[in-house]
């Protein structure tokens, strides 16, 4: 852990001060600095406003948005977009921590252990200010731990989400589980929900996925990320099957 | 406050400002660099700033914390409060506080009930050049943003738990994304830590935006 060292905005302002003097010195920054104004400055729209009033044209912006974000998720075809094509970027969250810090203790904390192939994500967002969440349509291909149908839903926090500019989609993913997307195989850590209703992955221990060649990638922030990664599928499987038995 | 140290903060505030402008001249070209970190605004597509601060240069910037949640959520207020405080008294161009200040950029904080879905808060962020808002870390204008803490969780967090998550949202809130190599960080993405408030990472000092860091002072130019 790094503390902050403990130099006041006094201080500060003296560095400042102080680069000041280094700055006008020499023409090369200067030149640099004013190349790197992209922006030019820009009036405040809002000076002037009341507290009512920005606060009215912020719900107003927010209320706009939601209804262009319905129509988009309305309009977007979600079974024959290609996920793979799209950018990945994270989600603004915090997230459950690991579940466990070993694999056996991650299984015995799972109501399900299974290989999978992802047939069909579907994403959908409760409202503007919510997280996208998504539903992951999997075929069972093997089960190691629980009985679970040929077919089941996973639900996994993330998902398709517009760009900001609306000219194009992209991959929200959440830190310890990355969106699972069609074609994928993988080995999948799983909760069955309160309700009983669908399954969840565990958080960062929940994930394993099957590349082209064969072998296992656990997710960043996997506690026993090391020991699993790079396994063959055929490996991991023996793993896992130790680790149910001991 | 005592008036007389709200003038004196004031005064500071308004002369490391107009510093921090030509302070622009000696920091820019170390600052300015395409290794900072995942994902900041920095060095994405907003190469000055990611806060719509009304400059439009590197400098200092100030967020308001707009209370939407104690009416309903007493127990958060303290928690939240000091969450505030902590981003506010660290080093970095951040101001924050829940009292107005000339050109400030609000963060509503609010709570929502989404459920045990494995989130314990999030932030969404307005940017003000689309006017779309989005819970995804990617470069924005910020135009004003909500954090959230999710009842689900928050409800049975203990105190400083709830610090913790408000720290990290506010900290998403300014434009900083996760720090998955520090867990003494407010940024560190996982739940029921109890970190009170920003450390060096979180600042961007440690280990420095020339080498890797993507803290406040990265990511809003203020350099190493």
């Amino acid at each position: 852990m790094h503390t902050l060292p403990s130099r006041s905005r006094g201080v500060r302002l003296a560095l400042a001060v102080g680069l000041v003097a280094v700055g006008v010195g020499g023409a090369g920054a200067v030149h640099a600095f004013v190349q790197s104004q992209s922006k030019t400055p820009s009036a405040n729209t809002e000076a002037g406003l009341s507290d009512a009033q920005r606060n009215a044209l912020y719900e107003q912006n927010t209320a706009a948005f939601e209804t262009r974000l319905k129509a988009w998720y309305a309009h977007l075809d979600q079974q024959h977009l290609d996920l793979r094509t799209l950018r990945r970027v994270g989600m603004m969250a915090s997230v459950e921590p690991p579940a466990a810090d070993t694999l056996a203790a991650a299984l015995a904390k799972a109501d399900a252990a299974v290989t999978v192939v992802v047939t069909a994500v579907h994403t959908a967002q409760a409202s503007a200010m919510a997280l996208p969440e998504s539903d992951v349509t999997v075929t069972v291909v093997g089960q190691a731990k629980g009985s679970v149908a040929h077919s089941i839903v996973v639900h996994q926090l993330g998902g398709v989400i517009p760009t900001l500019d609306w000219s194009g989609a992209m991959i929200e993913d959440a830190d310890g589980q990355p969106m699972l997307l069609p074609g994928d195989r993988a080995v999948l850590l799983l909760t069955r929900s309160a309700d009983g209703g669908s399954y969840r992955l565990e958080s960062y221990t929940g994930e394993y996925l099957v590349d082209a060649g064969g072998d296992v990638a656990a997710m960043p922030g996997n506690p026993f990320h090391d020991q699993v990664t790079g396994l063959t599928e055929q490996a991991f499987h023996a793993v896992v099957a130790a680790a149910l038995h001991n | 406050m005592h008036p007389r140290i709200g003038w004196l903060r004031g005064m500071a505030i308004t002369g490391a400002t107009a510093v921090s402008l030509a302070a622009g001249v000696a920091v820019a070209a170390a600052a300015d660099t395409p290794s900072l970190g995942n994902g900041d605004c920095w060095q994405a597509s907003t190469p000055l700033t990611c806060a719509w601060n009304h400059v439009g240069v590197k400098g200092y910037v100030w967020f308001r914390a707009i209370d939407q949640f104690s009416g309903t959520k007493p127990a958060y207020l303290s928690p939240a409060q000091a969450a505030v405080n902590a981003w506010n008294s660290a080093p970095g161009p951040q101001f924050v506080s829940f009292t107005p200040a000339q050109n400030d950029v609000w963060t509503y904080m609010k709570v929502d009930t989404e459920g045990q879905n494995g989130s314990g808060g999030h932030t969404v962020i307005c940017d003000y050049i689309t006017k779309s808002c989005s819970s995804a870390h990617q470069p924005y204008d910020i135009w004003y943003s909500t954090a959230y803490i999710n009842t689900s969780y928050g409800d049975v967090y203990t105190a400083a738990q709830r610090q913790n998550d408000w720290g990290h949202e506010f900290g998403h809130s300014m434009g900083l994304d996760h720090n998955t190599t520090d867990s003494g960080a407010i940024m560190w993405p996982q739940l029921y830590a109890t970190v009170g408030g920003p450390n060096s990472s979180d600042i961007g000092h440690w280990p420095g935006c020339t080498s890797g860091g993507h803290g406040m002072d990265c990511i809003y130019g203020l350099g190493d």
